[in-house]
This record gives C-alpha cells, structure tokens and sequence, in this order.
C-alpha cells in the first residue's frame, strides 16, 4: 500500500492532536456511517507476533489475563475472552499424514500456522439475535456491539454464539467481546488490532472491498502454488452457513477450519425457534386432550 | 487438507482456477483434529437456579393448562383440581421469575428484559409470554376466589374467560424453555432439536399432575378426581417415557450423547434419578394401587414426589450435561459439517 498524499502533511513525531480521518492514512479508509465495515485476516501473512493482541488491550483498557504457559506452542493466551478480544492461534505441524517430520517447507506458513482470530461480527450475528435486552446491538457500521450499560448479564448470547467469543465478566455481571473498536471508528480511526499489525495479516477496510481484495489474494496464492489457501466467512464460503450470509471479520486459510478451533458450517440457533416452539404447544395441547378425556372418562 | 498431495503436485507456476463458491466441498470429511482439544464454544452457565426455574415454571403453565382443561370440563367435582391448578399457576409466576432473576449477572436490571421484544431471541419470547402467563393467571386466581366468597357468577365466568389466554401461555411456558436451550450452540441441546420442548411438555405435565394431587389431597380428594388424575400420570409417564427413547437415539446418532448417557455422575443421575426414579417408580406405584383397588393415600403421595424429585433431576442433569457438551470441540465440529 503506497503512502497517501495526505501522511505528507504530518511529518513531526508528535502532534498536537488527532489527524481527522486518521484512517485514510494508515489504511486508505475513510469511515463513514451505514456503510458496512469488518476485518480481512490473512493468515498466510501472519507471523505471530501478537501485537494485535497487545493494541487491543490498551486502546480498550483490557486487564492482563493470569501469566501462565500452556504448552501449546507459542499460544499461551488460549481463546478469546471478556478481556481478550483478539487472541493468536499457533499451530505447528509437526508430523505429516504419514507420522514423519516433514522435509519440505513451502512458503506461506506451511508448517506454521498462525491465525489471529477475533468475533466474527456475523451476519446476521447470533448473540445480538438471543439477546433479550437489546444490549447487542448493530451499529452505524455494520459492526457488532455490547451496550454495557443495558446488559443484564442473562448470559444467553454467550451460548448462542457458534464461535464461542462472547463471555460474561464475572466482576462486572456483563458481556463483552470485540467492538471492532466502535469508539474509533467513530473518531475516524483503524481499530487498534488493524494498525498495529507491522504485516498486513489484519485489514480493516469497507465489507466489499475487502471481499475483493481476499479474492484477489486467494487468486495470486493459487498461482504460486498455494493451492489450499480459501476464505472463511465470505459470502458462500465456509463459516457463512446455516442463515448467516457472512461474517464481517473473515479469515484466508490453509488447513482446515477445525485446526484454527472454527467450525466449518457454524449454524444460526434462532433458526430452531419457530418449530420448538410449536413441537411444544402441540404436545401441550395434545396432553390438555387427553387430560379432558381422562378427567370426563368413567361417566 | 493434505500438505503432502500439495506439495507433489506441479502446482507452482500454475493458474488454478479459484472456486469461492464452494470451497468446503474440498475439504472432505472431519477427522476429528481440534485445536489442542481446547473448546471451541464457551459453556453455558446455568446452574441450580436455572434449574429450579425450568422444574417450576414447568409446573405452573401445565398447572394452568390441567386447571383450565378440568374448568372447561365443567363437572363440580373437579373443582379442586381447578382450585389447585390456578394456585400453582401464581404461585409459580411468582417464584419461577424470582430464581431466573436470581441467576442474572447484574439482577438489579431484571426489567431489561421487558424493555424490547425479539422474535428471534427465545429468552425475550419466555420474558413476555411470562409476564402474560402472570398476569391473566392471577386475574383468573382471582375471579376464581371471589366467585365462591360472593357467590356471583359473573366472576366464575371471568375466571373462565382468563383462563383461556393463561392456559394458552401456560402451554408456552412449560415448554418454551426446551426451545430455549435447543436454539443456542450448546451441542447436546441444539441435536435435541425439536425432541427438547416435547419431553419439557410431557415433563411438566407430569410433575404438575403430581403436584395438584398432593395439593388436592389436602382439601380431600374424591374418587373420581383423584382417578382423572392417575389416568392422566399414566399417559403423561408414557409420553416421557418415549421422548426420552426419541432423545437418546436422536443424541447417538449425532454422536453427542456422552456428557448425558456416558458421563459416570451425570449418566446415573439421568437414568437412576430421572428415568427410574421420576418416571418407572411413579408409574409401578400407582399401577399398584390400581390393581389392588386400594385409594391409598400414602401411594398416591409417595408417586407424586417421586415424580417430582425426577423432574427436577431431569432439568439437572440437562443442563449440567450441555455445560460439558460446549467444552467438547469433536462433539461440536461434527455436526458443523456442511
């Protein structure tokens, strides 16, 4: 991406305050409300660094988790959570089908995988969906949100949601999960994982020109031989199944979805209602029949 | 997808024509990799609260739906089973709500829940059906007393008339519930789709038949209704008795039975507490009495709390059975095929 005219202007290293439309500058976006915005994650471009992870917490003011080593490769954050809203997946392919230590290393992270996954901002999102408050919420631009202050900590979009993102705080009785930093793009800023990211594995930018871009980028992946590289979560791909059309934050992968914990069909629960909840009355109504028969029964 | 078929095929260099429109037909069948085993869902957190909540609220619509069916059966010998119906109706749109607040996070912003209605969200359907079920409930409690204190029928046919709309939601809310727990990711719940609501009902039914005939014995029952009632314990343990069948093959087959019917605590549970205990037990007690032709008392009420002890263990352990289900990636991944 070639520096916008516009970065000329700002040559100092301190400024005396923010860039208006900032996002034009470090990612050629201009934010603007009711069109649709999401994240592209590229995961062949991923090297693991977790800055995204780091971004995350302090533009959100996100407590550190407890320090502990997982033994799973460099993955010692473990899955998202209320206070973890981007978190890093390593997963090293040690072994080949056949049990062997592989002799070959293709380029694009073929042995390495590494996945910095996020909410998926579904559309149409499960969580907001089940949320009986109107907590969840979908903004101005097309993102997914927690009001903080309406949710009650009913805990059912915890449940509803086919990627298991969102979590209650236990300190403060609510849910949480990724904001696609609704603050700053409010303010005309890339969310902070986007900007941190030194490769280019994360994009912020509008839905439809991303789903170009990921596109394009399968194309050329292809071409250089990579030919199990797909996207996760555009439209008619994988993980926008079941009544979700697509997912605003969606992935490139190389393996299969399982082996970055995401599940290849996820499903809409809502889709479940209407026929529970007639299976229910039915039976009720077929019990308050016999119930009449065998209160009337024996004249 | 195979590295090795990858990197043996002359494929560098090479254009590949990039299907989008359906890449997972590529990827073949699951085998069964996760990521370190780690879950891929986070687990429900409903406990003993929740529990209580759905063993009560299962009993007060059903409660009101039996009242009502005995009302419009018109006989003054039913009188009580109407009496005793109505009153389990308040009294568990009362308490029922009481433990679903209880549960909440942040409970001091229970009314929240009534500050939009969502068609798609389960929890908003039950939020409202409730709060009608409540409220048309003690209208018709009421008419119901005060029609034998004045001795006026117009309120005996209020309380008719109100009894409809709160049967009507009585029949939602001992069932909705079943929904509830089957419209989430929750693997074991969402596989038991539509078979949850149905064993909820039938559930329901039968610990409401049994409360009503332990209150009803207070106010001496007579012959007649305390028959009404076995006949219909029966058909409503046959009814369980078969959801059940429906369920667990409905959960091998998908292959997310284990945390209900392999899990050492919880399988005895079910089976022992639920299946024996709320459903066989009840059922050869009762059978006993109708043999011998006795009208025992003490059979009758020992049949009723045994229903009742496995209704509450049945919302138990289903719970606490899609608790483990979420934590278990394998069980979810597999029915996330396409």
């Amino acid at each position: 991406m070639s520096v916008p005219a516009r970065a000329q202007e700002y040559t100092q290293s301190i400024l005396a305050r923010a860039i208006p439309n900032e996002s034009e500058l470090t990612c050629g976006v201009t934010i603007e409300p009711g069109k649709s915005y999401g994240f592209f994650t590229d995961t062949t471009l991923c090297i693991g660094c977790k800055a995204c992870e780091v971004a995350c917490k302090e533009w959100n003011a996100l407590p550190a988790e407890e320090f502990k080593i997982t033994g799973q490769s460099y993955d010692n954050t473990g899955a998202l959570s209320a206070t973890t809203w981007r978190h890093v997946s390593f997963v090293e392919k040690l072994r080949d089908d056949k049990g062997d230590r592989p002799s070959l290393l293709e380029p694009f992270q073929s042995n390495w995988l590494m996945m910095s996954d996020v909410c998926k901002h579904c559309s149409p999102a499960p969580c907001l969906e089940a949320c009986p408050t109107g907590a969840l919420f979908r903004t101005e631009f097309d993102t997914v949100g927690v009001q903080q202050d309406i949710c009650n900590g009913c805990t059912y979009c915890v449940t509803a949601c086919p990627f298991g993102v969102v979590e209650v705080n236990e300190t403060d009785g609510k849910a949480h999960k990724c904001t696609l930093c609704y603050d700053r793009l409010k303010g005309g800023f890339e969310p902070a994982c986007a900007k941190a990211c030194p490769t280019e594995s994360i994009q912020f930018g509008e839905l439809s020109t991303l789903h170009e871009r990921a596109r394009m980028r399968v194309e050329t992946l292809h071409s250089r031989g990579r030919t199990d590289a797909y996207l996760y979560g555009a439209p008619d791909a994988p993980g926008a199944t079941g009544g979700i059309s697509h997912l605003n934050a969606f992935f490139l992968l190389t393996d299969r979805p399982e082996t970055y914990n995401l599940p290849v069909a996820p499903k809409l629960p809502s889709r479940r209602i209407r026929r529970g909840l007639l299976a229910g009355f039915t039976t009720m109504l077929a019990l308050a029949a016999t119930a009449f028969v065998a209160f009337t029964a024996g004249e | 997808m195979d590295h090795l078929e990858t990197q043996n095929a002359p494929a560098y260099g090479r254009r590949t024509p990039v299907s989008l429109q359906r890449p997972s037909a590529r990827l073949g069948a699951y085998s069964g990799a996760t990521y370190y085993e780690r879950p891929a869902l986070k687990p429900s957190d409903y406990g003993q609260l929740v529990a209580a909540y759905l063993f009560i609220g299962g009993i007060a619509g059903a409660a009101q739906v039996i009242a009502t069916t005995a009302d419009l059966a018109n006989r003054s010998e039913l009188k009580d089973i109407v009496r005793s119906g109505r009153y389990l109706a308040v009294a568990g749109s009362i308490a029922g709500p009481a433990f679903l607040i209880a549960d909440l996070r942040t409970p001091e912003r229970w009314y929240n829940m009534l500050r939009i209605f969502r068609a798609t969200s389960t929890m908003s359907i039950g939020a409202w059906t409730l709060a009608a079920f409540g409220a048309t409930s003690g209208v018709a409690l009421a008419a119901d007393i005060l029609a034998d204190a004045t001795e006026r029928p117009a309120f005996r046919m209020i309380a008719r008339i109100f009894g409809l709309p709160a049967a009507a939601t009585g029949a939602i809310v001992a069932t909705y519930t079943g929904t509830l727990l089957s419209a989430t990711s929750t693997p074991i719940w969402a596989e038991a789709h539509p078979i949850l609501p149905v064993l909820f009902g039938a559930s329901a039914t039968a610990t409401s038949t049994a409360a009503i005939s332990l209150l009803a014995q207070r106010s001496g029952v007579s012959f007649r209704q305390h028959n009404g009632l076995r006949r219909l314990a029966f058909v409503t343990a046959a009814a369980e008795w078969l959801s059940t069948r429906m369920l667990e093959r409905r959960l091998r087959l998908r292959r997310v039975a284990q945390p209900l019917l392999a899990s050492p605590a919880v399988a005895k549970t079910y089976r022992g507490g639920y299946l024996v205990l709320g459903i066989v037990a009840p059922a050869v007690i009762e059978g006993l009495g109708w043999v011998m032709r006795r009208r025992s008392r003490t059979f009758s009420v020992a049949a009723a709390v045994a229903t009742l002890a496995g209704g509450y263990l049945l919302r138990s352990v289903l719970l606490s059975a899609g608790k483990t289900s979420a934590l278990r990636p394998v069980d979810y991944f597999t029915n996330a095929q396409p």
